[in-house]
């Protein structure tokens, strides 16, 4: 399990290892979003420092309906007491943490300053709209 | 993975992979690749389609390890959606 905390701005934020190829270790505090498709965002001197590969291009559709482009790199996060391989979108300022991040598990957040998060993996697929 | 550096601005190497998406892999594809990730060398038009992106790319770089790869989604504008980044 991953735990967080939510923020004075009411976002859930939590601690995250990111590892470079070359063995280079970081921790960084990543807001989730629930907006953001893909795994995760890193500002570039933080892409810098871990001496990330890029390996390809790509792009996001912002809630404008604009689309921007970005380069996208590889890199591992700890996660489950194992390193799991990602990819980094190299835009922006701050650390998102996206759904493909979190996909299979479970978010619970309580949404009050100081408030918990709490990211859990599924045992099963389970707990889906349709089934209420 | 292998190291890539670029000379290329992430909007050109956008261009010349929407290019080849649209004139050579979009009639390949059927129902089935909707919402599929796939990234496209620009230099040769190769490509891999998956469900998951980090597979795509890096199914790609193995066959080509010096590629230019492009990733997109099938049926969408652009791989991923996010909010405004600050």
């Amino acid at each position: 399990m991953i735990r967080g905390v939510v923020n004075a701005r009411r976002e859930a934020v939590v601690p995250l290892q990111v590892r470079g190829p070359g063995g280079v270790e970081l921790d960084v505090s990543a807001v989730v979003d629930s907006g953001f498709t893909a795994s995760l965002t890193l500002p570039l001197p933080t892409i810098s420092t871990l001496e990330l590969a890029r390996v390809t291009g790509g792009g996001a559709v912002l809630a404008d309906g604009s689309v921007r482009q970005f380069d996208i790199y590889a890199a591992e996060v700890a996660w489950a007491g194992e390193w799991r391989p990602v990819l980094v979108s190299g835009v922006g300022d701050e650390v998102l943490a996206g759904m493909r991040l979190l996909a299979d598990h479970e978010l619970r957040i309580v949404v009050v300053p100081g408030g918990i998060v709490e990211i859990t993996p599924l045992e099963a697929p389970q707990g889906t709209a349709t089934d209420r | 993975m292998p190291v890539s550096g670029s000379p290329r601005t992430p909007e050109e190497v956008a261009r010349l992979g929407e290019e080849i998406f649209d004139g050579k892999v979009r009639p390949a594809l059927g129902a089935q690749d909707d919402g599929k990730f796939i990234a496209i060398d620009i230099g040769t038009g190769d490509y891999e389609l998956d469900d998951d992106d980090y597979a795509a790319v890096t199914r790609l770089r193995a066959r080509r390890p010096t590629a230019e790869v492009w990733l997109g989604r099938v049926g969408q504008p652009a791989a991923y959606r996010m909010r405004q980044s600050r």
